[in-house]
């Protein structure tokens, strides 16, 4: 941190020495497109946001699309209409959800908007066993008592599994006679180097590459204080598609990239053409810690 | 048939032992300094052969005997021309004098003559043009008139990196004295590491590869500094408005031993001290400077043998110094802190020249080359509580860098007039350390001494080459070589065999058409953010996971020298592939968290191709080049753009770079710079979207708004020009001569783009802002001699 201080430091001190003005490059007109996001679950009913991108130098916010037409197709022939509800989501009308190892289609069409579709599946979870959770196992560094919590995991063979593990903890208060539940990531914290990579939200990203069909041993590490703190704390650990994880993976490098002024920009993942947006399968178990 | 066919090529042998060949061979130095001449053009008259002198000043021609007219020239001294009945080996060492020479007058031919020459894509640039290029601040720079070249492209202001035919900064081998340099620039590539006063020569090659050459893929850069003047005591120096510097030059031991040093310090940071102290009320110090030194000591035992010890230091350094106190009743505090940043390089080279005979000359190598950067913190804290004293004490340390250690070995063989062969090999070590972090925590409850980071990175490289610039009949000139070598790393071994070959066709006397084609192989790789030119660029090797570079470029040109105009005039068109480059991966820079570089780089490959035109005028009154590109650069990487060729940060589909310098008389010189480069690639968002993170508490997540950024590279910024003018006032006073030197930077004050982004008005308007830095700069200097 002290060594980007720094290098920011020199790096304005050169700024300090320029003259900045507003001047006008030559962009070619933005013809807006659908926006459609959709996570699906086998355990959660069909759920989609649908929005319009615009012009980078527009001065509106990012514009709700409500008279959208969002169809769920399998096989090109359609299993569900979602409609928009009061929450500016468009939801299952008949609460019907997705089934583990189908192939889906969504498409949407909007007034002004040409016609945008996405294709994926929706993964089988896979259920971690031999939770074991171990209090304040070591010291770190700088002093703070760690635990540890590990699990196993066999995964699906003869396919490439992404997954995702995120850790949280959700504790309840009372404010204003009202009681609040807030929900809190952690950061998943391991020594194992198939969890080295992470988003901005403290989530552990990997895939299957090294350990395909195989058992797999998770250990990560928190600090005992959280555990003791009597919140409750939740791991998920989620099977996720390739674009599901493509997604969650430019979004990390794409936050990242915004506050590093050296970094190249990011571009976020999309399966839905010719818009914009997501349509991505997700499977995931969510484990209490004792 | 065949019987009579054999006696005739018998007789054709036996008539060659007939006619004894003798071999003429020397030096060819500086009559006034000793300095050795290189490139000097060395001539039978009468029989039409010849020979360019060595990097050493050194030549050799073997030829029958007989009356023999030799003849030198080289520009700015006066031809010398002898006559001798060769009956036997002869030395004859040859002092050229400068004195009486009238410049315009002088023959071209007095250096290697462009159509001549069998090398193509190579200009040497005559240091003398370069010290009366305008310049910034008024310090003159050896890399930023080379980035005036056709084909050589900088990065801009701001920007350290200079980019040969579409190459990587990193694929520029840059020898001082034969010894690679790492880092050529301080502050930002506002300045170069090269002091002019120091140099002797300075040549640029940027295709047709020298088997001699290895190691890089896109340009040879060398740079020869000066012996030291052999008769007396000589020095030259400047004051500057940031900078001052002085070289002193002159014979330990009369035409035997001489030394040449030489120091440059800038003085921003004394200047600027009570102006930061006013505005910051701090008793602290901080502040930015840099310096160099060049020393340099050569003796020669006797014609067969000389030894030069040669040796640069240069560093960067930002400093900081502050104390905070404060206090109550029954309580105080005080803090003392000390940073520093710095970067640099030191270079040294100890090499032996041998004369085995008149005809093989050898030079033996050790080299040392480094480039280290650091930083460091140290904070110091004592804390008084109702009598009770506490000291605390937190330390920070970042290192990074490259060091080499290398033998070589070159030889020259001249074979006969028509064949020249040379050959060699070297060995280096290197010793990479991608970032290694030292952390002290110390306080009376806990104290933490730890290192974190990955260790230094050891190995080894090695090459041998052999080349041969031959002639066939009276118009063909080829070179042709071939070099090889491997590279080891962490048990993992790679090898190339890289062929060249550089072919030369005499239309007629005065027009020639070329060709070339070599390989390249690079085994290092320079890790770098967009070519901002921080310090925290990182030299890192080929691994077992990150391929070597390797490249080839095929050049055909046509070449004419005008001799009575003194113009030199070349046509160049080139394609270049090249593979392995590195970049960070999208999102990423040397400020990710990740500690292991590897994790965060892609490899690809790239492409160039383009033309070139070069107009020279290296004598007369009025010097300088104009220099004309027209180019296309792309790179492809798997993991970027979704595979999909881009456009290079640096391409530049038009380039124009103007240089003249003009000699009113001796008293009153100018010089004028005008470059003009289309707009570089830049990548900006096309639209806004939504987007959503991760949030456990919501089904969809946390929505954001989202930058959609299109093809990367798919915007051009405004077009880059500038004028740039200078007028020297130069008077011969008694002791000494001075200069007065006046020059304009950015003359017209074009805004320059140093890069654009998007930003908001206050009424929430999203725009696009440009960020300029220099205007305007007038500077003045005092360059004295004596």
């Amino acid at each position: 941190m002290r060594l980007q201080r720094y290098l920011i430091g020199l790096f304005l001190l050169l700024l300090f020495l320029s003259c900045e003005k507003v001047i006008t490059l030559d962009l070619p007109a933005h013809e807006p497109v659908l926006v459609v996001n959709s996570f699906f679950s086998p355990d959660s009913i069909w759920r989609a946001r649908v929005t319009a991108s615009q012009a980078i130098d527009a001065s509106n916010g990012l514009k709700e699309i409500s008279d959208a037409s969002v169809q769920i197709l399998e096989n090109g022939m359609p299993v569900d209409t979602l409609v928009h509800d009061s929450a500016d989501l468009y939801v299952s009308k008949r609460g019907r959800k997705p089934v583990a190892g189908h192939a889906y289609t969504l498409r949407a069409s909007a007034p002004g908007y040409a016609e945008v579709q996405g294709s994926d599946i929706a993964p089988r979870v896979v259920i971690p066993y031999n939770l074991v959770f171990k209090d304040s196992v070591f010291v770190d560094a700088i002093g703070t008592y760690q635990s540890e919590f590990s699990f196993t995991i066999r995964d699906w063979p003869g396919q490439h599994n992404y997954y995702i593990l995120d850790m949280y903890k959700i504790y309840t208060y009372l404010w204003d006679n009202r009681l609040i539940r807030q929900v809190n990531p952690i950061d998943v914290d391991t020594q194992d180097p198939l969890l080295d990579t992470k988003t901005s939200q403290g989530q552990a990203l990997f895939d299957d590459a090294t350990f395909d069909g195989e058992q797999r041993l998770i250990k990560v590490s928190l600090p005992t204080a959280y555990h003791q703190e009597n919140d409750t704390i939740y791991a998920r650990l989620s099977v996720v598609t390739e674009p599901c994880f493509r997604y969650v993976q430019t979004m990390a490098k794409y936050r990242t990239a915004s506050w590093d002024i050296f970094a190249e920009p990011v571009r976020l993942y999309s399966n839905m053409t010719p818009g914009m947006g997501v349509f991505a399968g997700r499977a995931g178990y969510e484990m209490i810690l004792p | 048939m065949r019987k009579i066919s054999l006696i005739t090529l018998i007789m054709l042998f036996c008539a060659g032992l007939s006619a004894q060949k003798y071999t003429v061979s020397g030096y060819v130095t500086d009559a006034l300094s000793g300095e050795k001449l290189i490139s000097a053009r060395v001539f039978d008259a009468s029989r039409n052969i010849g020979a360019i002198t060595n990097s050493y000043g050194f030549y050799s021609i073997t030829t029958t005997g007989g009356k023999l007219s030799l003849q030198c020239t080289y520009v700015g001294f006066q031809p010398f021309s002898t006559t001798l009945d060769l009956t036997r080996d002869t030395t004859i060492h040859i002092d050229l004098s400068a004195e009486g020479v009238q410049m315009e007058t002088v023959e071209i031919i007095g250096e290697k003559d462009i159509a001549e020459n069998s090398q193509m894509s190579t200009i040497d640039v005559p240091i003398e043009t370069i010290k009366k290029i305008p310049s910034l601040m008024g310090e003159v720079d050896v890399i930023k008139a080379l980035q005036l070249l056709p084909g050589v492209r900088s990065g801009g202001e701001g920007t350290t990196g200079f980019y040969v035919r579409g190459g990587g900064p990193d694929q520029n081998l840059i020898l001082l004295d034969g010894v690679p340099v790492y880092n050529v620039s301080h502050l930002f590539g506002f300045f170069s590491v090269f002091p002019a006063d120091a140099i002797s020569s300075v040549s640029l090659v940027k295709g047709g590869f020298p088997a001699r050459y290895g190691g890089r893929l896109s340009s040879v850069i060398d740079i020869s500094l000066k012996d030291g003047h052999m008769k007396k005591l000589h020095g030259e120096g400047s004051i500057g408005l940031i900078a001052s510097k002085l070289t002193l030059e002159g014979p330990i031991w009369k035409d035997k031993t001489s030394f040449m040093v030489s120091a440059r310090r800038t003085y921003i940071d004394i200047l600027a001290q009570p102006f930061i102290r006013m505005a910051t009320g701090s008793p602290g110090l901080q502040g930015y400077y840099f310096y160099d030194g060049i020393a340099k000591v050569n003796h020669r035992f006797n014609d067969n043998n000389r030894l030069y010890l040669s040796f640069y230091g240069g560093n960067d350094k930002f400093y900081s110094t502050s104390q905070y106190e404060t206090g109550r009743t029954g309580f105080t505090y005080v803090s003392n802190n000390k940073s520093r940043l710095g970067w640099g390089n030191k270079i040294a080279a100890l090499r032996w020249n041998h004369l085995f005979s008149d005809k093989l000359f050898g030079n033996f190598a050790a080299t040392y080359s480094t480039f280290n950067f650091g930083i460091s913190e140290d904070q110091k804290v004592k804390q008084t509580v109702n009598g009770q004293t506490t000291n605390d004490r937190f330390a920070y340390a970042y290192d990074s860098g490259i060091r080499d250690l290398g033998l070589k070995v070159d030889l020259d063989w001249y074979a006969s007039p028509k064949h020249l062969v040379r050959f060699g090999g070297y060995g280096i070590r290197h010793r990479f350390v991608t970032g290694v972090s030292h952390l002290i925590a110390a306080s009376a409850d806990y104290t933490i001494d730890t290192v974190v980071g990955i260790p230094p990175i050891h190995a080894w490289e090695a090459g041998i080459y052999l080349e041969d610039d031959f002639k066939v009949g009276e118009r063909q000139k080829f070179n042709l070589g071939v070099h090889g070598s491997a590279f080891w790393v962490d048990g993992r071994f790679y090898r190339s065999l890289q062929p060249r070959l550089a072919y030369r066709f005499m239309i007629d006397g005065n027009w020639a058409a070329k060709a070339s084609f070599t390989t390249m192989y690079q085994y290092i790789h320079l890790l770098t953010n967009s070519g901002l030119g921080l310090p925290t660029d990182l030299w890192v090797p080929s691994t077992a996971s990150i391929k070597p570079q390797a490249g080839y470029q095929g050049a055909v040109g046509i070449a004419r020298s005008f001799k009575d105009l003194g113009l030199e005039v070349s046509v160049e068109g080139y394609y270049k592939y090249m593979t392995g480059f590195i970049e960070y991966q999208e999102g990423a820079s040397f400020l990710s968290e990740s500690t292991d570089w590897q994790s965060k780089v892609v490899q690809g490959n790239g492409w160039a191709y383009g033309g070139e035109l070069f107009v020279q005028k290296k004598i007369g009154k009025t010097s300088g080049w104009v220099g004309y590109t027209l180019s296309w650069t792309k790179r492809q990487f798997e993991e970027l753009n979704d595979g999909k060729p881009f456009y290079f940060k640096y391409d530049r589909r038009h380039d124009i770079s103007v240089v003249v310098v003009h000699e009113f008389n001796k008293k009153v010189d100018c010089g004028l710079t005008w470059v003009y480069g289309s707009g570089q690639a830049t990548t900006l968002p096309k639209a806004t979207f939504q987007g959503f993170i991760n949030d456990p508490s919501q089904p969809m997540g946390f929505p954001q708004s989202v930058d959609y950024y299109g093809e990367r590279n798919s915007y051009r910024l405004p077009a880059y020009h500038r004028l740039d003018l200078s007028v020297n006032l130069n008077k011969d006073l008694k002791k000494f001569s001075r200069t007065w030197s006046f020059s304009v930077y950015n003359a017209y004050s074009r805004r320059n783009a140093y890069f654009v982004y998007f930003d908001y008005t206050a009424a929430g308007q999203r725009v696009l802002k440009q960020v300029s830095l220099f205007p305007i700069i007038p500077s003045v200097a005092y360059r004295f001699k004596f």
